[in-house]
């Protein structure tokens, strides 16, 4: 009887462990770009690129309209973390240069997912991250979801 | 404690500022962001071309402009204040550090024309910009060598004319690039910039990324100066200059180097040659990218075949971003030079520097 529980249990925990590896591995934010824009999937060094203004314009010159997610946020930090792969004070010394050397100027910065969605349904070329349980948002009408690397879910 | 008060004013000042900045945006069309470098300045002991008396420096102030005039269609100005507390008695300046349209024709071709910086090397375009680098100045020794013991500089700061530039990918690495074709520097203008020769400047710089944090760049830059005679007719004689440069920034993890050497020649056709040549290199340590301790090494040599004319900076100090686009400064200059150099004249010195440098 005792060993009966004791499988019982080790089944319980292991069954416990997988369902947590699966939500952590689960993507839970969301690429999204307005309909305008010429491509349904981007790579890391592709987003980087985007983020860090190396990329200014989309295969039909259209401007390439970046929009952040507050980097204080949790999808925030996650996207600077592993799509990034650079700080927020990292990041900053970068668009600095960037700017200010006349190249480009840096992309603007929402506090809430809702408002990213609506600068990117709206602008041509838009693009920015929002969290994957919004996917069925009516304010992505106008916004198609970008398919990224598996390694690359944040 | 007198002679503590302007660290003190200094660091007060630091934090009164510590507010959080940021950057304003008209519409989609226009952006506006900005910079402003507060400095302090106090050389020990008397003798040395520093400052022994310790003096604040309101730097500079900047607006730049982004106006997206249509998709394709950048205008982009950056108006800056500098120095002097009184503009308005001629004191200081208020002048255009860039004013220029870009139109986009593809990633790899965009069209510039206006007034701009000259594209040399990794400083000249933020030379100003003073968030966008860790030291307090710019290095001296391959930017601003008139102030280091050269007759000329390698290369103007602006540059009024048109430029093509762009980015591609070369393999598995980005590059990028920009051509300049100018007036050029000239020793008589007029209000109109009207030049003062056939000849126009041509300069250009291509870097190239092999990986997101090593940079690798060639530069040069090549003009012809009208000679005047004592009454300043123009002799139709040309004193050639060209100058040529290569650069790198490398960083792993905390880790950065960057270095830049820079040579060049005068040719003028009542003197001999003028060759010289410059370097700079920089090691900095990023600690959770708010604190970044730096060392950097300068030395020109003015004259190559002049004896005795060069001078040599180390650079000391600490970056702290203490808030998003808020820095402090501080760092210890000192300069050694030789007998002959122009302007240190064998007297070497040491000098404190602090800054708070604002970006937004």
């Amino acid at each position: 009887m005792r060993q009966k529980r004791l499988v019982f249990l080790l089944l319980l925990v292991w069954m416990m462990v997988g369902m947590l590896a699966q939500v952590a591995a689960q993507q839970k934010g969301l690429v999204i770009v307005n309909k305008s824009v010429p491509v349904d999937s981007l790579s890391q060094s592709e987003l980087q690129k985007i983020f860090t203004g190396k990329i200014q314009n989309w295969e039909n010159n259209l401007k390439v309209k970046p929009v952040l997610l507050d980097p204080k946020s949790d999808l925030g930090k996650r996207f600077f973390d592993k799509v990034l792969e650079m700080s927020a004070r990292e990041y900053n010394r970068i668009w600095l240069k960037t700017i200010f050397s006349g190249s480009s100027p840096r992309p603007l910065e929402m506090s809430t997912p809702e408002q990213v969605m609506e600068y990117v349904a709206q602008k041509d070329g838009g693009i920015g991250i929002i969290p994957a349980e919004l996917a069925e948002s009516e304010l992505l009408e106008n916004c198609k979801v970008l398919k990224i690397p598996a390694d690359m879910k944040f | 404690m007198e002679r503590k008060m302007p660290f003190i004013l200094f660091l007060l000042t630091s934090l009164f500022c510590a507010a959080g900045l940021v950057h304003a945006q008209i519409g989609d069309r226009v952006l506006i962001n900005g910079y402003s470098s507060f400095e302090f300045e106090k050389q020990f002991g008397d003798e040395g071309e520093g400052d022994p008396r310790g003096s604040f420096d309101v730097d500079l102030f900047d607006i730049v402009l982004n106006v997206y005039a249509t998709n394709r269609l950048r205008v982009a100005a950056d108006l800056t204040w500098e120095h002097g507390t009184a503009t308005e008695d001629g004191r200081g300046n208020a002048a255009v550090e860039y004013a220029f349209g870009e139109y986009t024709v593809s990633e790899m071709l965009k069209i510039r024309s206006g007034k701009m910086f000259t594209h040399f090397g990794i400083y000249n375009e933020i030379h100003t910009a003073k968030p966008a680098f860790l030291t307090v100045k710019e290095p001296l020794s391959t930017n601003k060598n008139q102030k280091f013991g050269s007759e000329f500089r390698f290369y103007p700061r602006w540059l009024g004319g048109i430029a093509v530039l762009g980015g591609t990918q070369v393999g598995t690495m980005d590059m990028d690039y920009i051509l300049q074709v100018s007036n050029g520097d000239q020793e008589n203008t007029n209000p109109f910039e009207e030049d003062d020769n056939k000849h126009k400047a041509f300069g250009g710089r291509a870097r190239l990324y092999p990986t997101r944090r090593t940079e690798i760049g060639v530069s040069f830059y090549s003009d012809k100066f009208t000679e005047f005679d004592s009454t300043g007719e123009d002799v139709g004689k040309r004193t050639s200059l060209f100058s040529a440069g290569g650069h790198f920034i490398w960083r792993v993890g905390p880790l950065g180097l960057e270095g830049e050497y820079v040579a060049g020649q005068i040719r003028p056709s009542f003197a001999d040659n003028i060759t010289r040549w410059a370097m700079t290199g920089m090691i900095f340590y990023s600690i959770q990218d708010i604190v970044v301790p730096y060392f950097r090494l300068e030395h020109l040599n003015p004259n190559t075949k002049v004896a005795g004319d060069n001078a040599t900076m180390f650079v000391y100090g600490f970056n702290i971003q203490v808030d998003s686009g808020l820095f402090v400064k501080l760092e210890l200059n000192t300069v050694t030079s030789d007998e002959f150099n122009n302007q240190f004249s064998g007297n070497n010195y040491t000098e404190f520097k602090g800054a708070i440098a604002i970006g937004f």
